[in-house]
């Protein structure tokens, strides 16, 4: 029998899975017939122009794609749920064996089977790999690169997350979690009725503030948290329940939200075991089951009849029900759905509207520090290798343009983004800078963060802004929490892919209480800081799972997270142009070829890995003595960081063998920053002379 | 189709007559070593309405097969594969096994029912024909047999649990002829290895138990009215859900007219509880989330389970499969779980750490090559430089001597507390952090950062419930385990005289919002301090650099002063150590060799704190002598540098039974009181530099440290004169054969060697350590 045909495999993969079953599965064991399905597809779709012709699985896309369709879909492992068994193959009364591999529905035969096999399956809960900008995304799928407009993206949220008009239960944060964008989208102003969660400020905050993909002034976020939470509140007035019920609420953790673009990938067979937090490609089936859409909307009018009747029971006088608090709509006990949908199976299993669904046939684990795929104007490994020292500084501008014309601060950034956890110590990780850039105290100065956070956007594939506010940082769920009701992991923003940068914006924190909450989320952030550690609470243990993500801190004065960076930098903003000299537009924008290129060069010179050869070694140690006499308070730790900016120096300008000139450069640009801090702590000094030896209170961090 | 059923039939009557005939005769010794019929035994206990249990252990059935009736040996893994069906027989093998009530038990409402039901029974086969019995629901037909009976669900007062194998046979080629060990335990299945293939199968599972239904009723048998005949009609229900009885055919065919009429009164109920098992941590691969379980318990099993049990399960893995209309809903799928047989809870308790045979293994092979103490010390922080001592107490520290307590209520403490004093700069926090990794349950906090409520213990309002409840903070955190504090000097007042308490009497007290208690607190500190002018005085007592009270001092066990000294070899060696960790090459301690890995550290450490060695009377001779001579030379110095206190004894004891437990030995040498004594007073020379010197000055004692290096290091217990000539060379303050002499003669003269002299001319030959010292020493 020929191979199907690369239009086939697309259009009607079931039909090719399933002739090749009949082929290969004999008795109706998956392992014979799992081989050859892999192999026919790889063969098949061994040709990039062919991967290419594969329509593309995004949450944008998703809606035109018929079920059943093939498609590549890449996306970050968030969580990974209990293996499932399900009806894999039956035999007909005729002694044939059937698959029913990849596909959701019961085929119509099934009835008169004569023998049935279960098979299992395992589920990995997908989402979209966290980045700011598309252009990473754009560049895999092909397809030109969204606009990022906040009303597309609101409009995206609102399409996606809003099938039901009731007023969701709190722990039911399905339809919460994807109508929040549409609250914090700036089109709530004009009164969509968001079914906001009422009870819970937090619950709307939560995933305002947990940096979502579309890009939203913080400022938006907040505005719009509070005008949600003040919409919420008028509208779900009837449904609220008593005001202690209210404080319990508070204490009620939120339960796993689905965003737009999760996916649920099935492997099927034994393949590559993949780790939390792997970035996955995916080439499968995709699968819409409306009867998941249908047993959810039930749950959820079952569950509101049950509030509605607990309600009442509570209300003192409410005696008898006159027209039946059980009664009315929910009365009706639908017979046909018991306990097949369990919060468990619903959990597992959230409608295909929420939660995309996807079979897979192959799956690729995409190696962490993988270069984004090739833009069509990129240049080629040699071109590339050739002109690495004009890219390193086309990268300087752009990134000193971002923060007010600071070079010193552009290289230390530069350093941190190209930084990886090259190796583990005894649990400590080697090989990242953590940088904090203090900006200056007066608040009519410009915040560097939003610049530095698009301008870091538009260069590096994956990175997360964290925006470190009261209300944020007491809202908690920044790391992990396992939620045993739906046998789902509650999403945290610290879940990051292996080479993310995470940027945290401490300039809007102001004074105030940290609830308990508050400090786990700090303690998360802090451990990720020390000891590139996720901590996930399974709520009986705590299991770490390793990251590997640079921070970059903005800070007004000094960051909260202290002693925990490599590098604490004032940042000194170029002064602007005397008044009256002809006003100079700052060239902030990178032509767009330029920009390509940029990307590629960050994509080459994160790969790299820098030796340290025994020679060199001898000559540091030297330098180490050197610097011991020269500066005070020069210790272990101090070296430990100079090293590893000096390595990154030198995989900064593309040579992957350490030698003595970035150690010089190190030392240059270490000298410049401690110019800068003596010169940041003397004016406060200065204007703080009557206090008596205010020097002493401020320890520079050298 | 009846062929089958008759094969069926036969080989359910063949197999209920091997399980009779095993429940009659199983003979097995209990408590008293008496061979008593085990079984029958429970049986009459049952009977007497005493017990509601049958517990059939499989290793006792494999025992009895292989003795009486080897050919049925198949039936064992039949019941392990197909469990749920030879339930059903063992039932009815124990019915038929029941003997005769003792005594007579009190009748109740289920013997009522029971006796009126029979008597309708008898009355209507009388009356010949009616309907009533038991109604097969399946589609197979009316069984015949058990129309007009009573089923036996009904009547049955009993559950049926089989007991998987707990020990397995070895087999033949393994067996040791040395032991006489038949058997060896059975490997827990690992909650990943529950597959599909697992399926009706009987397992055991372990893991932590994450939340239980509340047990609810569960229905098993359901009656019915005929309203026509006044029968009564009863429904076996097997699984969670059943079809009334109005919905399906009579037994004889035709249709029900008037639908029977349920009876919950006399219907049979129950217990059910549901309840998910997570998989334990120990259990989870790298970079994979924890697996879950379904549980399934019923009837006496239930309410054996509570959230946050480590548990080991028996049961059978079996599929829910959704027919009918739910099947249209829920597709293809299947949900499993697991019907639980059996449960055994997990010893809980702080030696978690499970420590692999291989760990074991490599535990041994350090011990036999030798100069373990050094070794395992010089692991602890390899990258901090030098400081062999203070690494060796804490590695003591983290070992622990032996708590006692004594039956009138006095309890010597066990925990040797440290606290290291010095510039900063000195990598002590860095050292206090390595400790906190290293040791098996251990807390790092800052004095300055947490506030009495974080050191000791809050009490806090839960939101929920609005009760008051205590929260431990960290010392109750490291309840058995070590608390880092570091700035220990910038403690406030407050907490530092918590810190009192928890250091002697092991407890904290609190009296906060109407609850007054103490809570255990059995932790060792580890507290590191900056002296108060910024620098160490060296012309200034320890009391007075150290901003803490004597009465605080003296409780520490050792105090160390690590002093920042300018050496340009140490600062290239420092430097060497971190770059080798940027190179890719792991760091090598010429001297000892090479470093042990931590894990290793850390079982050796568990290991080795379970161990509880006693001080034999003859050492106590020697201690008390050398305390005396402590106390002496304190006496001696007249400037209260040193606290040596009677608590210096228990100090003394506590780290000599530490050196001891490190050795796995069950008694305290004195090998372990001179390591223990030379701790001590290097301890006490870091804060006096000058009893330092001193004690280097001494030339005798140089001699004899340097004999006694060299035998330990060379494991020879005897050293020759040239040898000892040849170790003295390089020092030149000594006048060589003069001090030999001298040394020799005092040390002979309290018997630490024996001095073997030339016969002819007299002259000392070589001189000899008592064997099992140097073979102990570490």
């Amino acid at each position: 029998m020929q191979h199907a045909g690369l239009e086939a495999c697309i259009r009607r993969p079931l039909e090719v899975v399933q002739e090749l079953f009949i082929q290969h599965g004999g008795d109706g064991s998956p392992d014979a017939a799992n081989a050859a399905i892999t192999k026919h597809f790889e063969a098949v779709l061994s040709n990039p122009a062919a991967l290419q012709q594969v329509p593309c699985l995004t949450a944008a896309t998703a809606d035109n794609i018929p079920s059943g369709t093939l498609v590549r879909f890449r996306g970050m492992v968030q969580d990974m749920l209990n293996p499932e068994y399900y009806l894999g193959a039956y035999q007909l009364p005729d002694g044939g064996w059937r698959t029913t591999q990849c596909s959701d529905a019961p085929p119509a035969d099934l009835a008169a089977a004569r023998d049935t096999r279960v098979w299992e399956r395992r589920p990995l809960y997908c989402a979209r790999v966290p980045s700011e900008a598309g252009w990473a995304e754009a560049r895999w799928t092909g397809l030109p690169q969204e606009p990022a407009t906040p009303s597309a993206a609101g409009e995206r949220g609102a399409k996606r997350g809003r099938p039901f008009s009731e007023e969701p239960r709190s722990a039911d944060r399905a339809s919460a979690g994807a109508a929040a964008p549409a609250a914090a989208a700036p089109c709530c102003a004009h009164g969509a009725a968001p079914p906001a969660a009422a009870r819970d400020q937090d619950a709307a905050a939560a995933p305002a503030a947990a940096g979502r993909d579309a890009k939203q002034a913080k400022v938006d976020a907040a505005a719009a948290a509070a005008a949600a939470a003040g919409e919420g509140e008028r509208q779900g007035r009837d449904q609220d329940a008593p005001r202690e019920e209210g404080e319990g609420a508070e204490e009620q953790l939120p339960g796993p939200t689905c965003e737009p673009g999760d996916c649920i990938v099935y492997l099927h067979g034994e393949g590559e075991a993949f780790k939390l937090h792997d970035v996955v490609e995916v080439v499968g089936v995709v699968s819409v089951v409306p009867g998941l859409a249908a047993a959810a909307m039930a749950a959820q009018r079952r569950r509101a009849a049950e509030r509605r009747a607990g309600a009442d029971a509570d209300g003192a006088d409410a005696g008898m029900d006159v027209d039946g608090g059980a009664g009315g709509e929910g009365g009706v006990v639908d017979e046909m759905e018991d306990d097949v949908w369990g919060e468990a199976e619903l959990g597992a299993h959230p409608p295909t509207s929420q939660a995309l669904r996807l079979h897979a046939l192959l799956a690729r684990r995409v190696a962490p520090r993988e270069p984004p795929p090739r833009a069509p104007c990129s240049l080629k490994p040699e071109e590339l290798r050739a002109s690495v020292g004009a890219l390193r500084a086309g990268a300087l501008r752009a990134l000193a343009a971002a923060l007010g014309g600071d070079e010193l601060a552009a290289e230390y950034v530069l350093a941190a983004a190209i930084g990886n956890v090259h190796k583990r110590v005894d649990g400590t990780p080697h090989g990242h800078v953590h940088v904090n850039l203090v900006a200056p105290a007066d608040p009519a100065a410009p915040n560097p963060a939003a610049p530095l956070r698009a301008a870091l956007a538009a260069l590096l594939p994956c990175v997360r802004a964290l925006p470190l506010t009261l209300e944020a940082v007491n809202a908690g769920g920044w790391a992990p929490r396992k939620d045993h009701a739906s046998g789902r992991l509650v999403r945290g923003v610290l879940q990051l892919p292996q080479g993310a940068v995470l940027l945290v914006d401490e300039t809007g924190m102001a004074a105030g209480a940290i609830g308990e909450r508050g400090v786990r989320s700090l303690q998360a952030l802090q451990r990720v800081l020390a000891d590139q550690q996720l901590p996930v609470d399974f709520q009986f243990y705590s299991a770490d799972y390793p990251l590997d993500a640079a921070v970059i801190t903005v800070s007004r004065g000094r960051s909260l997270l202290r002693d925990a960076h490599h590098v604490v930098l004032p940042l000194a903003p170029a002064p602007a142009p005397a008044a009256g000299a002809a006003a100079q537009p700052a060239p902030a924008v990178v032509p767009p070829a330029e920009l390509e290129a940029l990307r590629d060069y960050f994509g080459f010179v994160r790969g790299l890995q820098c030796q340290l050869d025994e020679a060199v070694a001898e000559r540091l140690a030297g330098a180490f003595a050197d610097a011991a006499r020269a500066e005070p308070g020069f210790d272990l730790d101090l070296f430990n960081a100079r090293v590893t900016l000096a390595k990154l120096l030198s995989l900064s300008a593309g040579q992957d063998r350490f030698d003595m000139s970035s150690w010089e450069r190190a030392m240059a640009l270490e000298a410049a920053r401690r110019e800068r801090l003596a010169a940041a702590t003397q004016p406060r000094a200065a204007a703080a002379a009557p206090a008596p030896a205010p020097a002493a209170a401020v320890q520079p961090a050298a | 189709m009846a062929a089958n059923a008759e094969s069926d039939r036969t080989s359910w009557d063949e197999e209920k007559g091997v399980l009779h005939s095993f429940l009659l005769n199983f003979q097995s010794a209990d408590e008293s070593g008496k061979l008593v019929n085990k079984y029958m035994r429970t049986l009459q206990a049952i009977a007497n309405r005493e017990c509601k249990l049958l517990n059939v252990y499989l290793d006792d059935l494999r025992d009895y097969l292989a003795e009486v009736d080897p050919a049925r040996q198949r039936l064992l893994e039949d019941i392990q594969s197909n469990t749920m069906r030879y339930v059903g027989i063992v039932a009815e093998a124990a019915d038929d096994a029941m003997p005769p009530p003792e005594g007579l038990p009190q009748a109740d409402i289920f013997d009522r029912l029971l006796e009126s039901r029979s008597e309708r029974l008898e009355h209507m086969r009388a009356q010949g024909g009616g309907n009533s019995g038991l109604v097969d629901t399946s589609t197979a037909g009316v069984d015949a047999a058990k129309a007009g009976r009573l089923p036996a669900a009904l009547t049955r007062r009993y559950d049926v649990f089989f007991v998987p194998e707990e020990r397995i046979p070895i087999p033949e080629e393994d067996l040791d002829p040395s032991s006489k060990e038949r058997t060896a335990p059975c490997p827990v299945t690992r909650m990943r290895g529950v597959n599909a293939a697992l399926i009706g199968k009987l397992v055991r599972v372990k893991g932590v138990v994450t939340h239980v239904t509340d047990v609810k009723p569960l229905a098993s048998v359901i009656t019915y009215t005929d309203e026509e005949s006044g029968s009564e009609l009863y429904q076996e229900v097997l699984g969670r859900t059943f079809v009334p009885i109005e919905a399906q055919k009579k037994p004889d065919g035709g249709k029900w007219v008037v639908a029977p009429t349920m009876q919950t009164k006399g219907s049979k109920f129950i217990k059910f509880q549901e309840a998910r098992l997570q998989e334990s941590a120990d259990e989870v691969p790298e970079g994979a989330t924890p697996r879950t379980l379904s549980l399934h318990l019923r009837g006496e099993v239930t309410r054996s389970l509570k959230a946050g049990d480590n548990v080991v399960l028996a049961g059978v893995f079996l599929p829910e499969p959704f027919s009918g209309w739910k099947a249209m809903r829920a597709g293809l799928l299947t949900s499993t779980y697991l019907e639980v047989m059996h449960v055994t809870q997990a010893k809980a308790g702080y030696a978690d750490m499970t420590i692999t045979q291989d760990q074991i293994d490599a535990i041994n092979a350090l011990g036999a090559q030798g100069n373990v103490f050094e070794r395992l010390a010089a692991s602890i922080a390899p990258e901090i430089y030098g400081m062999r001592e203070v690494k060796k107490a804490l590695l003591l520290q983290m070992v622990g001597g032996v708590t006692r307590s004594f039956p009138d209520g006095m309890k010597l403490r066990g925990d040797i507390h440290i606290c290291l004093m010095g510039d900063p700069g000195v990598a002590k926090s860095q050292l206090l952090k390595h400790v906190a990794k290293v040791a098996p349950r251990a807390v790092y906090t800052t004095g300055k950062g947490s506030s009495g409520v974080g050191l000791t213990a809050a009490v806090l309002r839960n939101q929920v419930t609005k009760e008051l409840v205590l929260e431990g903070g960290a010392l109750v955190l490291a309840d058995r385990g070590i608390c880092c504090i570091d700035e220990f000097d910038k403690m406030e007042e407050g907490d530092r005289t918590n810190i009192h308490e928890v250091m002697e009497q092991q407890t904290v007290s609190i009296a906060k919002a109407g609850i007054t208690t103490t809570l255990n607190t059995r932790t060792t500190i580890l507290a590191a301090a900056n002296p108060a002018f910024g620098r160490w005085n060296l012309k200034r007592s320890p009391g007075d650099n150290i901003n803490m009270p004597p009465a605080l001092l003296s409780r520490f066990d050792l105090m160390w002063l690590l002093l920042d000294k300018q050496d340009l070899e140490q600062d290239r060696r420092l430097a060497q150590h971190i770059l080798s960790v940027h190179q890719g090459v792991v760091a090598k301690d010429d001297s000892v060799g090479d470093l042990v890995a931590p894990e290793l550290l850390r079982a050796y450490i568990s290991l080795s704190r379970r161990q509880a060695p006693y001080v034999p009377p003859e050492l106590s001779d020697y201690v008390v002598a050398h305390y005396c001579a402590l106390r002496q030379r304190e006496r001696d110095d007249m400037d209260g540098r040193s606290y040596v206190t009677p608590r210096t004894l228990l100090s003394i004891l506590r780290l000599a039974q530490a050196v001891a437990k490190l050795r796995f030995d069950e008694e305290v040498s004195r090998s372990d009181v001179d390591a223990a004594l030379a701790l001590m007073t290097n301890s006490q020379a870091s804060i006096t530099p000058d009893i330092e010197r001193r004690v280097r000055d001494d030339p005798i004692s140089r001699v004899y440290q340097a004999v006694r290096t060299h035998a330990l290091r060379t494991r020879q217990a005897e050293v020759s004169v040239e040898t000892i000539r040849q170790l003295v060379a390089f020092d030149r303050e000594i006048n060589k054969d003069a001090a030999i002499e001298q040394c020799v003669r005092e040390y002979e003269g309290i018997a630490v060697w024996a001095v073997t002299r030339d016969a002819t001319t007299g002259a000392i030959a070589s001189v000899r350590f008592p064997e099992e010292d140097i073979a102990l020493a570490l």
